[in-house]
């Protein structure tokens, strides 16, 4: 595992939550920003430099299928395509996880999840993410 | 007759000639099931929060695990960060008593409650429960009518118990008219003050009314005409009506259907 410090925004309201999963990040050598809610991130643009999100389902104001749909929203032809998202929750229910999985989350995570769940998400959402930027370059290449 | 010798140098022993222990034991048993009946009824309304008492044991759950996974590797630094480690162990520990605290709410909302006795109306505890039936009234197209005494029927009472006779009554009448032409589905509930000195509750349905021969079955435990049934509600019913020292009895209305009664002594005093 070579994370070489791709940058990874955590969305959560319980600040338990959040400065626990920032440092088990930090050990493995990602770079780490932590919000309390999906506004707060959006107002913060710091969007643009994330390689992947981790945000809660349920809390207060818009949660993480919300923010899924914004963010296809957005621009849906978008090149990379958008920002992969992991879902995390302490209390599941199937239809927002079939609802996030359909609409392209990466995984659906239930708390409390381990390092080695964590890890894989986090992992499998990086390698979206360069399976899309480099289809970004060629198609930038193209043109 | 019972005879217990005395384990005295003197010896001895005492003899007495009614024996109560099976009595006792009735009565505890009666007690005990109205206990835990009460409590069910609890525990069924508590389902609803369950989801959400997940989420609360969850959230600092996945942290203490997090921080913990974290605090490892840490320390499987070069120069692990000291200061970093006492913080993960002063969050995991914040975290753990923050579970705790939802357990012992959790705990408080599920024990097991006692009996308790104060003075309530009859009629506005028949009220309460027909409107807690409002929408299963709605969906079964049954009609509640309500032909309540004009005069308070003060009674000395567990609130829950005699919520849960109530609505006993009144689900069995709605369930025996399931085959019932809508027009005919029909439940009178009918209160009123015998005497002075008594409160009666009826429950009148136009079902099948009781078989031949049935009638002293009914009150028994697991006895049951419905598919899905325990064959409890009644028998429960019964032993709550007695223990609040009152009666309660079953009989065929004159042309169809069957009438659920109650009766118990008025008591002293204005209703909390």
């Amino acid at each position: 595992m070579s994370p070489n410090g791709a940058r990874i925004i955590v969305v959560d309201d319980d600040i338990s939550v959040r400065r626990a999963l920032s440092r088990l990040l930090i050990s493995a050598g990602y770079q780490v920003q932590t919000f309390e809610s999906v506004r707060d991130l959006l107002m913060n643009g710091a969007l643009g430099r994330a390689a992947c999100l981790i945000v809660d389902v349920r809390m207060p104001g818009p949660g993480a299928l919300e923010l899924q749909e914004n963010l296809s929203q957005e621009n849906p032809s978008q090149v990379p395509g958008p920002i992969p998202i992991i879902f995390i929750t302490g209390n599941p229910d199937a239809p927002t996880a079939v609802k996030a999985m359909k609409a392209g989350a990466v995984d659906f995570l239930l708390k409390p999840f381990s390092e080695e769940e964590l890890f894989g998400a986090v992992e499998q959402a990086l390698a979206l993410r360069r399976a899309s930027s480099d289809q970004g370059r060629l198609a930038r290449r193209r043109r | 007759m019972v005879v217990v010798p005395l384990n005295q140098p003197g010896g001895g022993a005492v003899i007495s000639h009614t024996d109560v222990t099976e009595r006792k034991r009735a009565e505890v048993n009666a007690q005990r099931s109205r206990q835990e009946l009460a409590h069910f009824t609890r525990v069924s309304t508590m389902g609803a929060l369950a989801a959400s008492l997940a989420h609360e044991l969850n959230q600092p759950l996945a942290a203490i695990l997090s921080n913990a996974q974290a605090g490892r590797r840490f320390l499987d630094a070069a120069r692990p960060d000291l200061g970093e480690i006492r913080s993960i162990l002063s969050d995991i520990a914040a975290d753990d008593k923050r579970a705790g605290e939802v357990i012992k709410r959790l705990r408080e909302l599920f024990r097991k409650g006692t009996t308790e006795v104060v003075l309530l109306d009859l009629n506005v505890l028949i009220r309460d429960v027909v409107k807690l039936l409002g929408s299963d009234t709605l969906i079964r197209r049954v009609r509640m009518h309500l032909d309540i005494a004009a005069e308070p029927l003060i009674v000395a009472g567990d609130r829950i118990q005699l919520q849960q006779v109530v609505l006993n009554l009144l689900v069995n009448a709605m369930d025996a008219m399931a085959d019932c032409p809508t027009e005919e589905r029909v439940v009178f509930v009918q209160t009123e003050l015998c005497d002075g000195q008594t409160a009666r509750v009826a429950v009148r349905d136009a079902g099948p009314g009781i078989l031949a021969g049935q009638h002293d079955l009914l009150f028994e435990p697991f006895y049951t005409t419905k598919p899905t049934g325990m064959g409890m509600g009644l028998s429960i019913s019964r032993s709550i009506i007695e223990a609040h020292g009152g009666l309660i009895w079953a009989t065929n209305n004159p042309v169809f259907g069957a009438t659920f009664s109650f009766a118990m002594p008025i008591g002293n005093g204005t209703a909390t």
